[in-house]
């Protein structure tokens, strides 16, 4: 080893971590979130994960639409029925008036 | 020896730090894949120097000016202070990977090979390295040791 080799070694002695460090680490460590389950960490299982939940949404997402159309259909219908019981109603009442009139006009008195 | 090892290599003290809390807080991840304390020493000197040439690369930032050097103190046992000094501002401004070669030989002890499995680089890179990294300390001391 020659002179500059030993100065080196002389100058590059290894230098303590500041007052506190061990208390820092300490802290960060319990500070960190819980860890992530392992299987977690497998990119594959993390995207197989994401494309079910995309396939649950869509699939949610589609039946509830066909729901709600189904609903405003149902709706429609009881709309339809309504307008033909009041109209068959106001048939009856007009049909009572002819042939009230039409006996009225036959009847000789 | 983790702060020491970052400190030398990044030249800064704060990003020292920063590197050395997240050695130990990934060790303490690793910790069950940790067979002796041999194998944690070499583990924290690896992940130490090289999260420490990462930092010393993304930050840029070469120690230049005397105020620098200032930075980076150590106890010196034997020898010239000054010397001392010149040589840990020379260290300093080696390119990182020459860095981390002569602070891994000198300050940590470790030989050739040892070297070369804590950077994960051939042997013969390392003595290059060596040699190159000496070459600069001789050329920029000269004028200091006479």
């Amino acid at each position: 080893m020659d002179d500059i080799e030993k100065a080196l070694k002389a100058a590059l002695q290894r230098e303590p971590a500041p007052d506190g460090f061990r208390e820092q680490v300490l802290r960060k460590s319990r500070s960190r979130s819980a860890p992530v389950a392992a299987w977690w960490r497998l990119p594959l299982l993390r995207w197989s994960v994401a494309g079910v939940v995309a396939v649950v949404c869509i699939v949610g997402g589609v039946s509830e639409h066909r729901r709600q159309e189904r609903m405003r259909g149902e709706e429609a219908r009881q709309q339809v029925l309504m307008a033909l019981r009041i109209t068959g109603a106001k048939l009856r009442v007009v049909q009572k008036q002819i042939v009230k009139t039409s006996d009225e006009e036959g009847d000789p008195r | 020896m983790v702060f020491s090892i970052a400190l030398r290599i990044t030249g800064n003290r704060e990003l020292a730090e920063e590197v050395a809390q997240d050695v130990f807080l990934e060790l303490h991840r690793c910790m069950s894949s940790v067979q002796s304390e041999e194998h944690a020493l070499f583990w924290l000197r690896k992940v130490a120097a090289h999260r420490a040439i990462d930092a010393a690369r993304r930050s840029a930032r070469v120690p230049e000016t005397a105020a620098d050097v200032d930075d980076l103190p150590g106890e010196i046992n034997s020898g010239d202070p000054l010397l001392a000094q010149h040589l840990r501002h020379v260290v300093a401004g080696l390119p990182e990977k020459i860095r981390a070669v002569i602070v891994l030989r000198y300050q940590e002890d470790l030989m050739p090979e040892e070297i070369a499995q804590t950077l994960s680089m051939p042997v013969a890179t390392v003595k290059s390295n060596l040699q190159r990294g000496l070459e600069i300390l001789r050329r920029k001391t000269e004028r200091v040791l006479r």
